[in-house]
This record gives structure tokens, C-alpha cells and sequence, in this order.
């Protein structure tokens, strides 16, 4: 019907009369002003901040550079800028990341371990505290392993402790196994010595269950399937 | 009968269902190629037919005998492993050797046939070298000569060129069709490149999804694929698909392709009024001068010559892309721009948009291939 | 290495000398009392410079022990040849059960055999004396006790579990390929077994075999409790060198170095290959 037709058609001019003024006062006026207030009263900060020498343009302020020769040795006549891990050689402004593994991808907490024990190196780092800081803590796992291997072996001690003392002077090196073969044989209480075994067995199995399956888990990642 | 008969083969390993369903036949003296993608089960047929592996269901015919229950080394079946799989304790003389040890041949005739399979791979200069100090391409010849020095009647060959350095894989290409029609076994050819598959099989039987899609003369997949799947292994650079919907317009069945009309012959009538792709083989498309009835205006996008051939990358209206393909001694246009494409009616393919089978065009009589 | 300082050098050569000291200086000292006699040995204070003297050595070849009381017979050569006749046969019957078994668990997952695999590695870390006190009576009842073959049975404890694993990831690392080859040349599992996978994991058979014989060798426990005088090995054997009439610390001595020397010689003469086994395999290529 002709009333409604002419209605919204004013609404629909309404709205493009709108768009118009707005497209303009917003899309070019405003942007023109603010760029002409930030060319007049920050001329520099406006136009990146950029740093020059000897006539050409060698840099901004805002963003990190490497002060390196082509060896990458750092060059003694500049102060050395804060680390940078973006891109293939650093300091790439067009990357956005180091890597996107995440914090705790062992790739990664490997990764950083070797970087660190280069960084120690290059820093002149005392050996010691590379060793005790950065060695150590990637051997703990296999130091761990080794050391519950010797603790099975050493809880069930027999043989020597038997051939020269048998039990110490008294009572005093009566060890698991020890006391249970003596227990036997001397006192031929063989219930109280079996007790004594299955004791000691629970602990060994227990240890020996951690340290199997901590020997087989290195393997496997030293097999590259972990 | 055949030589080797497969009937609905199934194979899974834990949750993966590796072959559903397979079913081939090999004739006696055949080379059939098996192509496909990788990781589609190529191998583990193989593994199957020499009793590796057991199947979880289906037969295995081999010379008319059921196979099951038979073990690898009651089958008599040659076989080349893709990487090499060289015993490391012994020469290769008598890795060659191993073959016919088993069948308690003399000592004599071991010799003069291991001497003989090893001059016809040229491998006599190396036979007393470990595999350690062979080249990967004396290795292969070496796996090659122990699956056919006791001259078994199948052989099996999974993918033997592929850990091979390009010049040897070109050389070897030529040779071994020579090899195997002169060793007259019935071979089943295992490779991923379609280029070997066609030069090398009398069949090309085409792995995809478990089973066998098509099993053909090279010349016939190539012409006439079955489906989809099927038309965009072969053919470099690939096919172009183009969604087109026939109509029927006085009488003959007309397709809209790139805003401009084309006239299909009368025999994909019966394809009127259904949704579908058009297969456009990059080979069959020319760059023609004058608009005609049946040509497609389009923008040459890209020109990359390449010797024997030119691929043309071309844009038709509405976005799609065209690639082009010209035999090198043709002129070609190095400038790019608007142009126009003519299209090989005899060559177009159809495919079902919803099921990926290609449509057969009906022959002369009116019924359908 | 150039960055150490004088320092660093020095000390690392101190702490190495003071290891090496820590751990050869017993061996030494045995090899010196073994050439002395007892009033020299016991003489206060110890000094380093002595007349070398065989008559240990005499001793314990000719069986006759001699001490200030008179003389003793001494069955030690009897124990070195059950140490040597123990171990060899203990080893030679865990490869006989061990290979094909290891083969078994590399090649074929069999329902459960992870855990007995496990299982049988767990053998190596439970406390002997828990079978041995219980079986001294069964043995008793088996007759067993004091018998070559029971003291063969047992010694499969130490031997069979080390063998196992050892073995089984030598057999892994072959490729199976390599075997489905030798089968589809046309030779049977059994050809295939003896004349590639062994051969393939000879090293490996080889270091297992070394291993167990060392262990079983230096065993203590078992031939003490289920065997007596005439069958026990040199562990249990310098037990009688403590005599009533005193420890005669010359003839001990050289009895160790007898013992001790089989095994070290064995040791050094496969050192690569003990280590590569003692490594299981843990670090490829």
C-alpha cells in the first residue's frame, strides 16, 4: 500500500542519509585529524619511533635489533638488547613466537635445558654450578634408577656380612637375610624367619615394581617411541 | 581358473579395518600393478598372499588351492620387500643362494643359477660384498635377483624401486618389464606412482578404501574410471572437476561451464536433469584463438613450461580454476590475459556428484557401458 | 677441557686417583698376601717389602693346608672345579631354556606375556633366602639336597631371568622382515630360528651368557644352604679356611686370586660386550 511504501522508503533514506554521515565523519574526518594531530605534536613517535645514522634510517626504538657481528659474537661498542627467540636467528619482527609448543611439551623442557647449559657456557658460568644446576637435574632420572637398583641390592646384603661376621659381634649386624638364615638354622624357628622373608619380599617387590617400570619408561624414551 | 583367486578379503589390525572386502583375480603370466595412496593396504595384501599375515575372513586361492593354513615357505611365492629385508650375516651370493637352499638343490646348479639371475641384474662384480657394503641400488637388485633366482611361478613385488635414487628408478623402469615377461611368473607389482603402474602393469588393479575399485588395462582407467576416486590417481598435472548440472535442450543434453554452453554428445542424454562433476583431463583442454561454439572464456592465469609439456593455469568466470596441459611443440601463448579454451567432447568424464561413479555414456544402441 | 684451570685439574686427577686406590687397593693387597707367609702378613706394622714366597700357591694345588698345628687336607682345587662345573652347566642350560623363550616374548604377544615377562624379572630382585629356606626341606624330601643337578636347578634363578631380557631385546632389535624373507625363501621356522635370529643376536647371546656366568660364579647364598663340603663352590669354600688352629690369611689370600681370577679375565677379555648388554639395549644404534 502506498502509505507503508512511502514510509519505509523515508526509513530506508533515513538509514543510507545516516550511513553517509557517518561513513564520512568517521571514516575520514576523524582518522585525518587525529593523523594530523599525531604528525604535528609526536612527529617522531607517530612515524614508528625510527632511529637514524649517518643520514639513513637504521632502526626504531620500539623494536629489538641484534647487535651481533656476522658471527654472532656480540659486538663490544653496543650495549646487548634483551633476548630474543623470534624467528630462525632472532629479533624477526614479522614472527609472532618462539615456538607454539606449550609449557610443559618435553621437546620443549629439553630444549631449554640445553639452552641453558650453552647460555652457562657462553657466560662463563662456573662448572660447578653448570653441573649442579643444569647436568644434574636431566640425570636425576637415570641417578634415581641406578640408586633403587643398588638400595634392592643393598637391603637384601647376605653374603658378605654372613662370611665375616654372621651377624656382627652380638647382635649388631643381623640384616634381613641374616637374621632369617640364623633364625633357621640356629634357632630353627622356621616360622619367624619365613616372616621375616615375606617382609622383606613385600618391600623388594614393591622397589623392584617402581624401578621396572622406570627402567622400562627411560628405555622407551630413549627409544623415541615414550 | 586363476592363478591367483582373492574372494572378499578382511583384514584389520585392532581398531583400523585395513581391507574390507577385497576381491581380485590374477591370471597365470599376468603383471598386475597394485596402485594406490599410501597407507591404503597394499602391503599387507601382499604380507597376506605369502602368509605373513592370516586373514580375519575371505580366501586366498593360489593355483587353485585354497591358501589357508599353508605357511610362507610351503607357497612357493618369490618376494621383494620394499626395504630390501637383506639377511646382514651373509654375502650376496648367498642371500641370492637362500632361495634355492631351501629346495635342496646341488651345489653346482645353486652356483650357475645364482651366477645367471646375478648377470642379468649386473650384480656379478658385487656377489661377495655383505649388504652393508652395497649402494641401495645394488641392494635392490640383490632382493630383486633372491625372489627370482628359483624361478618361482608368482612373485610379488612390494614397491622395489621406491628407496631407489630417481636415475636408477628411470633405468630400472625400463628393464623390469623386460625381467618379468622374460621370467614369465604371474606378478603382483606394488608402487604408489601411477606413472610405474601404468608402464609396468598388463593390469592395473587400484587399492582404494580397502577394496578394489577398478582393476584394468592402464588405457581403460585411464579413459574410463570408475569413480572419482579412481580418475584423480592418474594424470599429471590432475584432473579438473567442474560442478555442472545436464539439461536437456531440444533434444541433446547441454552443460553450463564456466558461463559458457556446451554441447555433450547425444549419448550422456539420459544424464539430463541430474547433479554432477565434469571431469576435464588437463591434456584435452586447447588454448584456441576465436570464440566458437563449445570454447569457454577464461584468463590465463600462469604459464609454467616444463620441456615436454606446458601447464596452463587458467580462470574461468565464477572463480574456478582450469589447468591446461600442451604438448611442448606446440606454440604456446607466453603472455597472459583473456583467451579461450576448447574442450575434447570425446574425452570428457561425468561423475555422479553424490556417489563418485562415473556416468557411461550409452553406446549406439542406446544402452548403457 | 681447555677452560679447567690449574685446580680443576689437579683435583679431578686427586678424586680419580683416591676412586682407583678405593677400589683396586683389596685386589692388590690379595695379590701381595697370596706371595706371603702368615708371619709376614700378621707382622706389625705392615710393610710393602717382602720375600715372595709359593708356598700358598703349593698349598692349595697339592690339597695339604699348612699351619703351625700341622696339616690340614684342604679340598680347594675340589671347589674350583664345582665353581667351574656349576656356572658353565647353569649357563648352559638357561641359554638351552632362555633363547627360545626370549625369542617367544620378542616375536609372539601372547595373552599375559608382559606380565611374565615382568614376573620373571622380578626373580632377579626378590630376596634369595625366601626360596632357599623353603626349599632346603623340599629338597631334602626330593633328595636333592647336595646333588650337582638340584644346585643346577636352583642357579636357573640367577641365570634365567638375566638371559631372558637381555636376549629379548637383542631378538627386538632385528627387523622381522628379515626373517619372513628367509621363509618365503622356502626354510621352516625352525631354519629360520637357528640360522638367522640366533646368529643375528649372537653379541647379544654371547654378553647374556658371560653375564649369567659371572653371576652364578660369584653366587653364595644358594650352594651354602643346598649343598655340602664335597659340592660347594670357591664362595662357600674359603669358609673352611677358618680353621681352629687360626685363619691362615696366606692360603686365603691366594685361594681368592685363584677364584677371583677366572671371572676377570673373562670379564676384561669381553668388556665391550658386557657393557652393551649390561645396557640392554637402552641406548639405540
Amino acid at each position: 500500500m502506498p502509505n507503508n511504501l512511502s514510509a519505509s522508503l523515508r526509513q530506508y533514506a533515513a538509514a543510507v542519509r545516516v550511513l553517509l554521515v557517518l561513513t564520512v565523519l568517521l571514516g575520514i574526518v576523524y582518522p585525518l585529524a587525529v593523523t594530523g594531530v599525531g604528525q604535528l605534536l609526536f612527529r617522531a613517535q607517530a612515524n614508528g619511533s625510527l632511529v637514524s645514522s649517518g643520514g639513513h634510517v637504521v632502526g626504531s626504538g620500539l623494536i629489538g635489533q641484534n647487535f651481533t657481528d656476522a658471527k654472532g659474537n656480540p659486538l663490544p661498542q653496543w650495549f646487548q638488547p634483551r633476548p630474543s627467540a623470534a624467528g630462525a636467528s632472532g629479533y624477526d619482527p614479522t614472527s609472532s613466537s618462539a615456538s607454539n609448543l606449550g609449557p610443559s611439551d618435553p621437546d620443549l623442557v629439553k630444549a631449554i635445558q640445553g639452552r641453558r647449559a650453552s647460555a652457562a657456557a657462553l657466560d662463563g658460568v662456573p662448572r660447578l654450578f653448570v653441573f649442579l644446576r643444569i647436568t644434574l637435574p636431566m640425570l636425576s632420572p637415570y641417578i634415581i634408577t641406578a640408586s633403587l637398583f643398588r638400595l634392592l641390592d643393598a637391603i637384601q646384603q647376605f653374603d658378605i656380612v654372613y662370611a665375616m661376621t654372621q651377624g656382627g659381634p652380638g647382635n649388631t649386624l643381623l640384616v634381613f637375610q641374616v637374621r632369617a638364615y640364623l633364625e633357621f638354622y640356629q634357632y630353627t624357628n622356621v616360622g619367624k624367619s619365613a616372616a621375616l622373608l615375606v617382609v622383606l619380599w613385600a618391600i623388594t617387590y614393591v622397589l623392584s615394581n617402581i624401578f621396572i617400570r622406570n627402567w622400562l619408561r627411560l628405555r622407551a624414551r630413549s627409544h623415541g617411541t615414550a | 581358473m586363476a592363478q591367483i583367486e582373492i574372494k572378499d578379503l578382511h583384514k584389520s589390525f585392532k581398531d583400523d579395518a585395513v581391507l574390507k572386502g577385497l576381491s581380485l583375480n590374477i591370471e597365470k603370466g599376468e603383471i598386475v600393478t597394485l596402485f594406490g595412496p599410501s597407507g591404503t593396504g597394499k602391503t599387507v595384501l601382499l604380507r597376506l598372499l605369502a602368509g605373513i599375515y592370516a586373514p580375519d575372513a575371505g580366501t586366498i586361492g593360489l593355483r587353485g588351492r585354497d591358501a589357508a593354513g599353508s605357511p610362507p615357505d610351503k607357497r612357493g611365492i618369490g618376494m621383494a620387500f620394499q626395504n630390501f629385508a637383506l639377511f646382514p650375516h651373509m654375502t650376496a651370493r648367498d642371500n641370492i643362494a637362500s632361495a634355492l637352499t631351501a629346495r635342496k638343490t646341488e651345489t653346482g646348479e645353486i652356483a650357475r643359477k645364482v651366477e645367471a639371475v646375478a648377470q642379468l641384474l649386473k650384480i656379478s662384480h658385487v656377489l661377495e660384498h655383505s649388504p652393508r657394503e652395497l649402494s641401495n641400488g645394488q641392494k635392490q637388485r640383490t632382493a630383486l635377483a633372491r625372489a627370482l633366482v628359483a624361478d618361482p611361478d608368482i612373485l610379488l613385488l612390494d614397491d622395489p624401486l621406491r628407496n631407489v635414487d630417481a636415475k636408477l628408478r628411470y633405468e630400472m623402469r625400463l628393464e623390469l618389464p623386460v625381467l618379468l615377461k622374460r621370467a614369465r611368473s604371474t606378478v603382483l607389482y606394488v608402487t604408489q606412482d601411477f606413472k610405474e603402474a601404468m608402464a609396468l602393469g598388463d593390469r592395473i588393479a587400484v587399492l582404494l578404501d580397502g577394496e578394489i575399485a577398478q582393476c584394468d588395462t592402464p588405457e581403460r582407467i585411464y579413459a574410463e574410471p570408475v569413480s572419482i576416486g579412481v580418475a584423480r590417481l592418474f594424470g599429471d598435472p590432475t584432473l579438473n572437476l567442474v560442478e555442472v548440472e545436464p539439461r536437456l535442450v531440444d533434444g541433446a543434453p547441454e552443460i553450463l561451464v564456466g558461463g559458457a554452453t556446451i554441447r555433450l554428445p547425444a549419448s550422456y542424454a539420459a544424464a539430463a536433469g541430474g547433479r554432477y562433476t565434469l571431469g576435464l583431463r588437463p591434456e584435452s583442454l586447447r588454448l584456441v584463438d576465436a570464440p566458437a561454439s563449445g570454447t569457454i572464456a577464461v584468463d590465463l592465469v600462469a604459464v609454467t613450461p616444463l620441456n615436454e609439456k606446458s601447464v596452463l593455469l587458467c580462470t574461468m568466470d565464477g572463480g574456478d580454476e582450469l589447468l591446461a596441459s600442451e604438448a611442448g611443440d606446440r606454440d604456446v601463448p607466453r603472455r597472459t590475459g583473456p583467451g579461450r579454451v576448447a574442450l575434447d567432447l570425446d574425452a570428457v568424464l561425468l561423475f555422479d556428484r553424490a556417489s563418485g561413479r562415473r556416468f557411461a555414456p550409452a553406446d549406439n544402441n542406446g544402452v548403457g557401458l | 677441557m681447555d677452560r679447567s684451570s690449574i685446580v680443576e685439574r689437579v683435583l679431578r686427577a686427586l678424586l680419580l686417583t683416591v676412586i682407583v686406590i678405593f677400589f683396586l687397593f683389596p685386589i692388590v693387597w690379595i695379590l701381595l698376601m697370596s706371595f706371603q707367609t702368615n708371619e709376614q702378613i700378621l707382622r706389625i706394622p705392615p710393610s710393602l717389602s717382602f720375600v715372595p714366597t709359593l708356598d700358598n700357591y703349593r698349598a692349595l694345588i697339592s690339597g695339604h693346608l699348612l699351619t703351625s698345628a700341622g696339616s690340614l687336607d684342604i679340598a680347594f682345587m675340589r671347589n674350583l672345579g664345582n665353581s667351574v662345573l656349576l656356572s658353565t652347566c647353569a649357563v648352559v642350560l638357561a641359554l638351552i631354556l632362555g633363547v627360545p623363550a626370549a625369542y617367544a616374548f620378542a616375536r609372539f604377544k601372547f595373552w599375559l606375556s608382559e606380565d611374565i615377562a615382568f614376573t620373571l624379572l622380578s626373580f632377579r630382585f626378590a630376596p634369595p633366602l625366601l626360596v632357599l629356606l623353603p626349599l632346603s626341606l623340599y629338597f631334602q624330601d626330593l633328595g636333592l639336597v647336595d646333588t650337582y643337578v638340584g644346585l643346577i636347578w636352583v642357579y636357573q634363578l640367577i641365570a634365567l631371568p638375566l638371559i631372558l631380557w637381555i636376549v629379548r631385546g637383542y631378538f627386538e632389535d632385528i627387523s622381522p622382515d628379515i626373517e619372513n624373507a628367509y621363509r618365503i625363501a622356502g626354510h621352516s621356522w625352525l631354519r629360520t630360528f637357528f640360522k638367522i635370529a640366533v646368529p643375528l643376536a649372537g653379541p647379544g647371546i654371547a654378553a647374556a651368557g658371560l653375564l649369567s656366568f659371572i653371576f652364578c660364579w660369584n653366587n653364595f647364598v644358594f650352594a651354602l644352604i643346598l649343598a655340602s663340603a664335597d659340592k660347594q663352590p670357591v664362595t662357600v669354600g674359603a669358609l673352611a679356611f677358618v680353621t681352629a688352629s687360626g685363619i691362615q690369611y696366606g692360603q686365603v689370600a691366594s685361594a681368592i686370586v685363584l677364584s677371583v681370577t677366572p671371572t676377570l679375565l673373562l670379564a676384561l677379555y669381553a668388556q665391550r660386550w658386557l657393557v652393551e648388554g649390561l645396557s640392554l639395549g637402552a641406548v639405540k644404534g
